[in-house]
């Protein structure tokens, strides 16, 4: 080894990588232990039926070229994303603007008729009301836009188109169904508001509430937000 | 040449062997060797401390479900190196962004402390210099050097990771040394 390199390995000892995050513990309860072998039954037959499409949806999501076709339309509920070739035009937008009517929490609850989720340590608790939606920052670094409403009548009360370069992945979120949207931008409509780029979104439904995380987090940080709502 | 992270061969290959029978702390042990590995490799290949995370996870998710096709004999850690990296390189390609050193050498103690005899090598501007010039090397080149000398990774490790032959990681690693030692020099 040379001078050179002596130097590099010295640099290296000294560089501030970010904290390793806990990954094992964090972990754990991904990692099921595999069930002991049985009789094929109609019930294990059912399951691992629905793990192959399961399966095949994640393969389709993972490759570009079958986005497309399977992506066109998919809803969750009151949401509709939809793959496109080219986003529609759209604006670069504040998380913060156009949330609507600043609203106490009792505000809240007689105009909606829920009891809106946030985070334990979310105080004070300042909430924006603009139709059927609840719009609230939370505090968290950075700070994120959460946004909820009770499913209606109207399956397509949110629209998100999504280009090529963005990622769907299915998420399940305390058992319950969601995406995360990742990669590039993609595009949000929102009624009565003119569309608007959006960044790393989770999206998932609790009860009758569907609810959405917006801003620059990772998926593990948007996971671990959804989960503390109470 | 930094520390290798690991286990005697023959506890890893137990461990390896606990975790294909469906022992899951058998496995959560060997997350939890080589998280930190991992996390700055799928750091040094995206350049995002939270795309780095998300990358680490999803690929141990990953080696978790393919655990049944390692053998048991073979080392682990290029095998998981390969994983992480292969799942960073695609959130980033995804996301659309280059890849960058995104490092910066730690602040000089403050204290009366004496230095320690690596970090005695440099002074801080050198330092500077020196992560300034490979910041400004290629990618291919940027990546090598990172994985050989700042994560201390072999040869064998660094072409898993970066998904290249080892001959290759012999020709990248001089030509970056020799563009290094020009720049440095001028600098």
């Amino acid at each position: 080894m040379n001078e050179l390199e002596r130097s590099l390995v010295s640099l290296g000892g000294e560089l501030a990588f970010p904290p390793t995050p806990d990954l094992a513990s964090r972990l754990g309860s991904r990692f099921p232990a595999p069930a002991p072998k049985r009789r094929w039954t109609t019930r294990r037959a059912l399951v691992v039926a629905l793990a192959v499409v399961a399966l095949a949806l994640a393969a389709a999501f993972a490759v570009p070229s079958a986005r497309t076709a399977i992506l066109r339309f998919f809803h969750l509920r009151g949401v509709t994303i939809e793959r496109v070739e080219t986003l529609p035009p759209a604006t670069e937008r504040s998380l913060t603007a156009d949330l609507g009517t600043p609203a106490s929490e009792a505000l809240v609850r007689r105009t909606v008729s829920f009891a809106p989720l946030v985070p334990p340590s979310a105080t004070p608790r300042q909430f924006y009301l603009r139709g059927d939606f609840v719009s609230t920052i939370v505090g968290t670094s950075p700070p994120v836009l959460l946004t909820q409403f009770r499913f209606g009548r109207d399956p397509g009360i949110m629209k998100k188109y999504m280009g090529p370069a963005s990622h769907v992945e299915p998420v399940l979120v305390d058992g319950e169904q969601g995406f995360w949207l990742s990669g590039a931008e993609h595009v949000v409509y929102i009624p009565s508001l003119p569309p608007r780029y959006a960044g790393n979104v989770l999206l998932w439904q609790r009860g009758d509430l569907t609810l959405r995380i917006e801003g620059r987090l990772s998926k593990s940080q948007a996971l671990r937000i959804a989960r503390s709502l109470r | 040449m930094a520390a290798v992270e690991g286990r005697p061969p023959s506890e890893e290959r137990e461990l390896v062997l606990r975790a294909q029978r469906g022992d899951a702390r058998a496995y959560e042990e060997i997350v939890r060797t080589y998280q930190t590995i991992a996390f700055r490799v799928a750091y040094l290949v995206s350049g995002d401390a939270s795309e780095a995370e998300d990358a680490a996870q999803e690929a141990f998710v990953k080696a978790w479900r393919a655990l049944g096709r390692f053998r048991p004999d073979a080392p682990v850690r290029p095998w998981l190196l390969r994983i992480v990296a292969n799942e960073a390189r695609n959130r980033r390609r995804a996301a659309g962004r280059r890849a960058q050193l995104a490092l910066r050498a730690e602040q000089e103690s403050s204290g009366d402390a004496a230095p320690s005899p690596e970090a005695a090598l440099l002074t801080g501007d050198e330092r500077r210099r020196l992560l300034d010039a490979v910041d400004g090397l290629p990618e291919q080149a940027r990546l090598v050097v990172a994985c050989r000398y700042f994560l201390g990774l072999s040869e064998e490790e660094t072409a898993a990771a970066l998904d290249i032959r080892r001959g290759t990681v012999k020709s990248r690693t001089a030509r970056a040394l020799e563009r290094l030692q020009e720049t440095y020099e001028r600098a």
